[in-house]
């Protein structure tokens, strides 16, 4: 009986707080109807008020900007917001994650630093994800470079300049991954030991057998789900093949 | 064709027109206008002569439309068919992406008509193309920017590297108000305060008998002279003294001076080991370490408690409770000052912290009363324990479950007797833990479980608890 009222209390001590999660919510919304409404608006209004709300930069980088954008897609899809309205406000919550983000906080760590390449090729657009990921990274104490619109030769010049332990390539549509194949394809030929290679980003949930079309090392459909399949045996042992420059 | 239901003009309002001279006036009105079936099959492409950015379109014809759409528009198009079919119809835009080959993409923005027959449908189409560019264009600019970001990391690392590893301690100082702008860790470490304390703070109020005014021409005055130009000063907390030795800048349109400490004997400016690792366990610790007033107002905090209650600055918590922060409030608060003013400290106490948003973390906090002559300052060392649990003791899985005592249970009661029993096992376990976590103030544990002090001691009495609480 005693492990059942031991139970019953751990249980209910661990459950997630409710009132949070509405409150993220509520913050989420707000952030998507300002940021997608025409008309006046700025930066640093838009945070003041955030941090009226009591949301931390980093809630609001990991959670309530990632849940407006998804939120601004589904008014897309449900046809109550239009591509201009996506437009803006995407670009809106963009500029706010560039904003929290050159608030970086620099932690002076020399060694077991991990540096990590970010890429999206070509004429990717769709950079919320890319910039949000680079974020999370920095704060987890990795040393990150963001390379945007990136060509075949950039991904090249900088892995045999850098010194990097992964490139995570983030791509979001099919068309897109065509840029990133013909990059890996290449990375693959042309360098002997390349960094591990991994891919994610909207590209996965929309063709089937991904693996078949890009040559990359891991895929992974989240930060969470790219670090526990780098630390798997598996990917550390691949990485200290391939990183041993 | 009808909107609604209702007619759009009433008949004769406009001469009859013959089918020909319609699909060019559609085709007016509309960037692209499209005859559909209900099943996407395209039966007619109608594209504006006037927008060549289309270009020409009739390869669409008796092909599906589903061949020319991206992957996210074609659920929406399905739902619009699925509501034309159900006898509705659509009065609102459908935006939908187009493709039409491997790279070529465009917006359209849709009304939707049923035509005469009921399996047919005239989609009129706005291009968005200008919105698209305009929306690229603006991502083009916010690369750029991201750009001009990645190259002020790099050289914003160096720089903080820089200040991080040097030992010789340097301040940056504004020429214009005499604020600190900047501090190395050597220079923090030397006058034991938070980075945030420091930076924005009047640098002359760290010395002894220095006005502002008075202190900043004298610095100006050092930098302009040779480089061995020094000026004497003594620290406001130790009396210790050194020389600082000024240099004057300009950045982006701003005077600034750098200012370097220099012992007067070389050892003196070096704090001993301890205070300095000290410092540095207050700076690097991820342990919560607040320091606060006797009746628990923060006076300073390290990074580690900022992380804990997912809080930016400390100027947002300076001055506040402590309590604002504890799950249970001043409850919790009261009972840690008390035993820690009876007994000088408190091991462990149990609590959880909670953030602005509402969010709980369990914490175990140890406090320590600071003896100082001029007024009393109260410690307290708060450790998150929901990632201590996670690791030794994982949680009871279904299979522990049915493994355990518990599992023989059922069966063997009834879930009356199960759900009766269960309730004063919790309560008995709850206000063992109030008793211990308040170490046996009963008005406190009453207090803490939303109890009269009398419905306490009856429950202690029904639980025999009495004289297991009474203090040896």
């Amino acid at each position: 009986m005693s492990n059942l009222a031991q139970r019953v209390l751990r249980e209910l001590g661990q459950k997630a707080p409710a009132e949070a999660r509405e409150q993220i919510q509520k913050t989420a919304h707000w952030l998507a109807v300002t940021c997608s409404t025409p008309g006046s608006y700025s930066h640093e209004a838009v945070l003041k008020a955030l941090m009226q709300k009591g949301v931390s930069n980093e809630l609001l980088i990991d959670v309530c900007i990632p849940e407006a954008a998804r939120t601004l897609g589904a008014g897309w899809d449900d046809n109550t917001r239009s591509f201009g309205q996506v437009s803006l406000g995407t670009v809106r919550l963009q500029g706010l994650v560039q904003q929290l983000s050159a608030q970086w906080k620099f932690t002076p760590v020399i060694h077991d630093q991990q540096s990590v390449l970010v890429a999206i090729c070509g004429d990717e657009d769709h950079i919320l994800g890319p910039l949000i990921l680079s974020d999370q990274l920095r704060r987890l104490g990795y040393s990150v470079k963001l390379l945007l619109g990136a060509t075949e030769k950039d991904v090249h010049d900088n892995i045999e300049t850098g010194f990097f332990d992964m490139v995570m390539f983030s791509c979001s549509s099919v068309v897109s991954l065509d840029n990133v194949a013909k990059v890996v394809k290449s990375l693959r030929q042309e360098i002997s030991d390349p960094p591990i290679l991994l891919l994610g980003g909207a590209v996965l949930g929309q063709a089937p057998e991904i693996e078949k079309l890009v040559a990359v090392d891991v895929i992974a459909s989240g930060l969470t789900d790219a670090l526990e399949q780098l630390e798997s045996e598996q990917v550390v042992n691949a990485g200290k093949a391939t990183v041993s420059r | 064709m009808k909107n609604s239901g209702t007619k759009l003009w009433d008949f004769g309002s406009i001469p009859m027109n013959e089918p020909e001279y319609l699909g060019s006036i559609l085709a007016a009105a509309s960037d692209i206008a499209l005859v559909v079936t209900l099943k996407g099959k395209v039966l007619s492409v109608l594209v504006n002569d006037n927008d060549r950015s289309l270009g020409n379109l009739s390869h669409w014809e008796q092909r599906k439309i589903h061949d020319f759409l991206t992957t996210e528009s074609i659920p929406k198009l399905e739902a619009v068919f699925a509501q034309f079919a159900s006898g509705q119809n659509v009065l609102h835009p459908v935006e939908l992406n187009h493709r039409d080959n491997a790279i070529w993409q465009f917006p359209v923005s849709y009304s939707i008509h049923r035509l005469g027959d009921a399996d047919t449908l005239l989609m009129l189409g706005r291009d968005l193309s200008s919105t698209a560019e305009t929306q690229q264009q603006l991502v083009k600019a916010q690369l750029a920017i991201e750009r001009g970001y990645e190259e002020r990391r790099d050289f914003d690392a160096r720089y903080r590297m820089l200040l991080a590893t040097m030992q010789e301690p340097v301040v940056f100082v504004s020429a214009n108000d005499g604020r600190i702008k900047d501090i190395n860790a050597a220079a923090i470490n030397l006058f034991g305060q938070n980075t945030n304390d420091l930076e924005g703070s009047v640098f002359s109020q760290l010395f002894k008998n220095r006005r502002r005014g008075e202190f900043q021409d004298a610095l100006l005055a050092i930098s302009s002279k040779d480089q061995n130009s020094d000026m004497t000063v003594e620290d406001v907390k130790l009396g210790r003294r050194f020389k600082i030795k000024a240099s004057l800048f300009r950045a982006s349109g701003e005077r600034l001076l750098i200012c370097r400490l220099i012992s007067e004997n070389d050892t003196s400016l070096k704090d001993d080991i301890t205070t300095q690792n000290l410092l540095s366990l207050y700076n690097l610790g991820t342990d919560g370490i607040v320091f606060t007033s006797a009746n628990g107002f923060i006076e300073a905090a390290n990074e580690g408690f900022l992380d804990l209650v997912n809080t930016a600055n400390l100027g947002d918590i300076k001055g506040r409770s402590l309590s604002e922060f504890l799950a249970r409030g001043q409850i919790d608060l009261a009972v840690m000052l008390e035993n820690v003013t009876r007994s000088g400290q408190v091991r462990v106490y149990a609590t959880k912290l909670q953030n602005a948003v509402g969010s709980k973390l369990g914490v175990e906090v140890s406090v320590v009363r600071l003896p100082s002559d001029a007024r009393e300052t109260m410690a307290f060392v708060i450790r998150d324990t929901n990632r201590f649990e996670e690791s030794p003791a994982p949680a009871i899985t279904s299979e522990d479950f049915s493994q355990s005592n518990v599992a023989e249970l059922v069966g063997s009661s009834t879930l009356r007797e199960i759900v009766g029993e269960t309730t004063d096992m919790i309560e008995k376990i709850c206000i063992e833990t109030a008793i211990e976590l308040t170490q046996n103030n009963r008005a406190a544990a009453a207090e803490m479980l939303g109890l009269s002090r009398q419905s306490l001691y009856v429950k202690l009495r029904k639980f025999d608890l009495l004289a297991k609480d009474r203090p040896s």
